[in-house]
């Protein structure tokens, strides 16, 4: 589906054309649950995260100001909600320490994504992406995936810039950690 | 930028478009657009009471005005009440005007009522 800016069915919500809603949520809605999904580590805490953020989005958005872009102000919901969801479970804390960085990891070739299929390459990534740290998956996932830059993730986490950097920096060689692990854990389960 | 660091750029940015976005259940947009429609619902059905309190208070204005009329309004003719030295006047011949009025409109009152209004000996 090709759809419009998002201006155009904000205009119409705030109206009160309750469809052009589902459109803004349809559109958004993969992001959404990616960013809830990185913080709670679980498929259905991220969808009730990702429906109670769009929940205040849609309650507030007479708020809404149109000086940031629509996507930042909604990540910002998502990451307050499930912050805040979190920290109300205490599961993990919040820590940029004890992150182990893997040296050797950066600058190799993840050779063996290249022989696999579609879905197991799939299968593999968002594997290796969810054993990233939260606030490592959480900025990752708003620089590469939603490719929002530095200034507008300091907005939405409230993390200071170079927080962001080092997080993206570690969350770089995790990643790449985490596949080739994943990786010869496979090759280990084939033999 | 190193060219290392942009090649180790790419590798992430490609391994995210490949399999970093998830999806939700099918049920996500009809679960949150079905939660807003409640709300909504929720909130055109506020109870509203057939007669507003503002028209209670014309109500209860008009009734005590009536009354007053009735009892305390001057008649030279009126036969009052005597309670413990205070005296109510009360004006029969008004009490005939209006329910002469009502009469018109609504129902008529008998001449035996009319005649027991004006003559009980309460009034007297």
């Amino acid at each position: 589906m090709n759809y419009r800016e998002d201006n155009f069915y904000i205009k119409k919500v705030l109206k009160g054309n309750l469809p052009s809603y589902a459109i803004l949520v349809e559109k958004h809605k993969s992001l959404v649950y990616t960013l809830a999904l990185r913080i709670s580590k679980n498929h259905e805490d991220a969808e009730e995260i990702g429906q109670d953020a769009f929940l205040k989005a849609y309650n507030s958005l007479n708020t809404f100001k149109q000086e940031s872009k629509f996507t930042t102000w909604l990540y910002k919901i998502v990451y307050n909600t499930a912050v805040s969801r979190f920290r109300k479970k205490h599961i993990e804390s919040f820590s940029m320490e004890d992150s182990p960085i893997q040296e050797s990891i950066q600058g190799e070739h993840i050779d063996g994504l290249d022989i696999m299929h579609h879905k197991e390459r799939k299968k593999i990534i968002s594997e290796a992406i969810s054993r990233l740290k939260q606030d490592e998956g959480v900025v990752m996932t708003l620089f590469y995936l939603s490719e929002n830059n530095i200034k507008e993730i300091e907005e939405i986490t409230g993390l200071t810039n170079s927080n962001i950097k080092i997080l993206l920096h570690r969350g770089r060689k995790n990643l790449l950690f985490e596949l080739k692990k994943i990786l010869k854990e496979e090759i280990v389960d084939i033999l | 930028m190193s060219s290392d660091k942009i090649k180790n750029d790419d590798v992430i940015k490609s391994i995210f478009d490949e399999g970093g976005l998830e999806k939700p259940s099918d049920s996500f947009t009809n679960s949150i657009i079905n939660t807003i429609k409640t709300q909504s619902g929720d909130s055109v059905f506020v109870y509203k009471p057939v007669i507003s309190r503002s028209a209670w208070l014309v109500i209860a204005f008009v009734g005590i005005a009536l009354f007053a009329y009735l009892f305390f309004g001057f008649s030279p003719e009126g036969q009052g009440l005597d309670l413990y030295g205070f005296t109510l006047n009360f004006d029969t011949s008004k009490i005939k005007g209006i329910f002469n009025k009502i009469a018109l409109t609504f129902f008529t009152f008998s001449n035996l009522i009319i005649f027991e209004l004006r003559n009980r000996s309460f009034f007297k």
